[in-house]
C-alpha cells in the first residue's frame, strides 16, 4: 500500500524541514543583530540578566560567565561551603569576597543560606556568592533567584559554557516586545537553557514549581540556535538511542520494499532528505572546535 | 489519480534534496572561504585605518574587490569601523562608498533579498554615509511586514536626509521597542541626528516622545526634569510613563512628587517591583519608598533597602 509509505516519508519530511525553516531564520536574524552596538552598552530599556549558578565549582567557568560586556547583568553563584571548603575559600580569595547583609524579601520560601557575598573588585560587583547548604538544584536556584536583582533569570548548572553574544541575543529578543511582554526565552540546541521572567518564577512559588510551564504560549520565545555549550561529549545511551532509531528506519524500508515499490522510493528518498537536512543544521549550528572557550569568552568563538 | 500523487511526491522529494544538497554545499563553501574573508577583512581594515588617519582626500584602492564575497566585506568593514569609532572622516568614507559603488550595490541587494536579510542590507546602509536621495529609495520599506525591515528602513531614511528624521519618526507606524530606541541612540551619539530633547519631549507623537526620554536618560539631562514629570503624570501609554519614571530614578533626582505618588499608584503590581528593586540598589532612602508606596509593601521595600544592594549602593 502505498498510502503508508507516503504518510511516513510525509511525516519524516514535514518534520525535518519545520525543523530547518526556523533554524535558517535564526541564522539571518543572529546575523542582524550580532553587530547592534546599541544593546551592548545601553541594556535598553533597563532589561537587565541575572545568571542564576548551581553546582558550579569550576573558576574557569565562573570565569566564562563573568566575560559578558552586557551592561545589566549579575551573576550569582550558589556553593555549600561546607560540602566544598576548598572551592569555595578559593573563590572568596580570588574575587575577594566580603560578606554583605542580605534579608529574604519573602517572594520565595527560601532556606539554608548561610551567608552572601560580593567581590571588593570593582570589576568583579557583577559576581554575587551564595553560601547555602545543597539539597535541590530547584532550591539553589530559588536561593539566587531570591538575591538576584534583575527581572530576568538564566539557570545554569556545571558544564554550561556561554557562547559570545548570546546574552545580547537574549537582550535583543526579550527587547523585541513592550516591557514584561516576553516571559520565556529557550534555545534547544547546544546546552538546552531557558531564560525567565522573574515574575514567572515566583508566580510559579520557584523553580521547583515548573515556572517554564505556567508561561502563556504567545509570551514564550525561541531562539533556534545554541546559546550555551557543554563540553562533555553526547552519552552512550544517546548514541544508542540514535543508533536504534535508524535502524528501525531501515527496517521500515525494507518492509516497505518488500511490499511496495513505491513506498520503499518515497521512504528511502524522505530519509535522504531528513539526512541532508539533519546534516546542514549540525552545518548551520556548528561552533568550530579548533578554539575551545576560554576564560575571556571573547573570540573562543565564531557565531 | 492513485498513481500520479506518489510520482508527483516522489518528484517533490527529489526536488527537496537537491534544494537542500545545494544549500549545504553553499554552506560548506562559504565555511571553507571564512579564513580567506578573516584575511581580506583585516586587509580592508588596516588599508581603512591608514587612510583614515592619513587624513588623505582621495578614496584607497581597495584590492581583489571583484572576488566574490569581497563587496560584501568591504561594506562590513566600513559599518564596523564606522560603529566603532567617534568622529571618523565622513568625507572621506563617503568618497569610498561613492567611489565603489556600495551604496548602489546595497540599493540592488535589498530590492533582490527579502526577511531580515534585507534588514540587514538596510541597516548596513543606515550605517553608511550616502547621499540624502536614498531616503526616497528606502522610504518604501517602511511599511513591510517585518518588523526590522520597517526599522531599519526608517533608520536608514533618517541618517540619510537628518533634516526630515523628526517628520520620519513621527510618521512611523509602530511604537518602538526597547532595543529599536537604544539603536537610534547609538547613532545619535555619533553625531548623526540632532540632540534637541525638549520638542521630542513636547511632541504628541509617542516615538519621539519615548526617544526624547532615552536621550534624557543616555545623556543624563537634569533640566528635563519637569518635562519628564508631566510624562509620568499625564501620558497615555503607562509603558512610556514608567519609562519617564524610570529615567527619574536613574538620574537620582527627587522622587516624592504628587506627580510620581500618583503614577505609581496606578501601576502594574509587577513593574511596581521593577521600580522598587530598582530605587533599592540604586539607593534610595526608606522614608522615600514609604511616602511612595502602600504599607502592604512596606516589607518588600524594607527587605530590599536592608540588603546588601543598598549596603553596597550607599557605600
Amino acid at each position: 500500500m502505498p498510502i503508508v509509505g507516503f504518510v511516513l516519508s510525509f511525516c519524516m519530511v514535514a518534520t525535518a524541514t519545520a525543523l530547518l525553516v526556523p533554524i535558517l531564520r535564526e541564522r539571518r536574524k543572529s546575523r542582524l543583530l550580532a553587530p547592534m552596538r546599541g544593546l551592548a552598552c545601553d541594556a535598553p530599556g533597563g532589561i537587565g540578566i541575572s545568571v542564576l549558578c548551581c553546582g558550579v565549582y569550576d573558576p574557569e567557568q565562573i570565569r566564562n560567565l563573568l566575560s559578558v560586556e552586557y551592561a545589566d547583568y549579575e551573576v550569582i553563584a550558589v556553593l555549600d561551603a561546607a560540602r566544598y571548603p576548598e572551592e569555595f575559600a578559593a573563590l572568596v580569595s580570588d574575587y575577594r569576597m566580603i560578606r554583605v547583609e542580605w534579608t529574604p524579601t519573602g517572594e520565595l520560601a527560601v532556606e539554608g543560606i548561610r551567608s552572601i557575598g560580593r567581590s571588593r573588585k570593582r570589576r568583579f560587583r557583577r559576581l554575587v556568592l551564595v553560601n547555602r547548604a545543597a539539597d535541590t538544584a530547584a532550591g539553589d536556584f530559588d536561593a539566587a533567584a531570591a538575591v538576584a536583582a534583575y527581572d530576568y533569570l538564566l539557570p545554569v548548572e556545571a558544564d554550561r559554557w556561554l557562547l559570545p553574544g548570546a546574552i545580547e541575543r537574549l537582550v535583543a529578543e526579550a527587547g523585541e516586545a513592550p516591557d514584561g511582554t516576553v516571559m520565556s526565552i529557550r534555545s534547544p540546541f547546544g546546552a538546552p537553557m531557558r531564560l525567565l521572567a522573574r515574575e514567572a518564577v515566583i508566580a510559579a512559588g520557584g523553580y521547583a514549581g515548573r515556572p517554564e510551564r505556567t508561561v502563556p504560549r504567545k509570551r514564550r520565545r525561541t531562539i533556534w540556535r545554541p546559546l550555551m555549550i557543554r563540553r562533555e561529549k553526547p552519552s552512550r545511551l544517546r548514541r544508542a538511542a540514535i543508533a536504534a532509531l535508524l535502524l528501525l528506519l531501515a527496517a521500515g524500508i525494507v518492509w516497505a520494499a518488500a511490499t511496495d515499490r513505491r513506498s520503499a522510493a518515497m521512504l528511502s528518498l524522505a530519509t535522504v532528505y531528513v539526512a541532508l537536512a539533519a546534516t546542514y543544521v549540525r552545518s548551520l549550528c556548528r561552533i568550530p572546535q579548533k578554539r575551545r572557550p576560554n576564560a575571556s569568552g571573547a573570540g573562543g568563538f565564531l557565531m | 489519480m492513485t498513481a500520479t500523487l506518489p510520482m508527483l511526491w516522489i518528484a517533490t522529494l527529489i526536488a527537496g534534496s537537491l534544494l537542500l544538497a545545494g544549500g549545504l554545499a553553499a554552506e560548506r563553501l562559504r565555511q571553507r572561504r571564512r579564513g580567506r574573508d578573516a584575511v581580506l577583512r583585516a586587509k580592508y581594515l588596516h588599508i581603512l585605518t591608514v587612510a583614515l588617519l592619513s587624513e588623505r582626500r582621495t578614496p584607497p584602492r581597495f584590492p581583489l574587490l571583484d572576488r566574490p564575497g569581497a563587496r560584501a566585506i568591504l561594506v562590513e568593514t566600513l559599518v564596523e569601523t564606522i560603529r566603532a569609532t567617534y568622529g571618523p572622516d565622513d568625507e572621506l568614507v563617503r568618497r569610498i562608498v561613492a567611489e565603489y559603488g556600495l551604496d548602489r550595490w546595497l540599493l540592488q541587494r535589498i530590492r533582490r533579498s527579502g526577511g531580515y536579510r534585507r534588514a540587514r542590507y538596510l541597516a548596513q546602509l543606515a550605517h553608511l554615509p550616502v547621499a540624502p536621495e536614498i531616503a526616497f529609495r528606502v522610504a518604501g520599506h517602511i511599511s513591510s511586514r517585518n518588523r526590522y525591515v520597517r526599522f531599519y528602513a526608517l533608520l536608514a531614511r533618517i541618517t540619510a536626509d537628518p533634516a526630515e528624521a523628526l517628520h520620519a519618526i513621527a510618521s512611523y507606524p509602530t511604537p518602538f521597542t526597547a532595543t529599536e530606541t537604544a539603536e537610534i541612540l547609538s547613532v545619535l551619539r555619533r553625531g548623526m541626528l540632532p540632540i534637541a530633547y525638549v520638542p521630542l519631549l513636547e511632541s504628541p507623537v509617542e516615538n519621539l516622545r519615548r526617544l526624547g526620554v532615552a536621550i534624557v536618560r543616555q545623556f543624563g539631562i537634569e533640566e528635563a526634569e519637569m518635562q519628564l514629570l508631566r510624562i509620568v503624570d499625564t501620558d497615555p501609554s503607562p509603558e512610556l510613563a514608567f519609562e519617564a519614571l524610570d529615567t527619574l530614578r536613574a538620574m537620582q533626582l527627587p522622587l516624592c512628587r504628587r506627580e510620581i505618588a500618583g503614577r505609581i499608584a496606578r501601576l502594574d503590581p509587577s513593574l511596581r517591583k521593577t521600580l522598587l528593586r530598582r530605587m533599592a540598589a540604586g539607593g534610595y532612602a526608606p522614608h522615600v519608598l514609604q511616602r511612595l508606596f502602600g504599607a502592604h509593601e512596606r516589607p518588600y521595600y524594607e527587605a530590599l533597602v536592608q540588603s546588601y544592594k543598598c549596603t553596597l549602593a550607599c557605600r
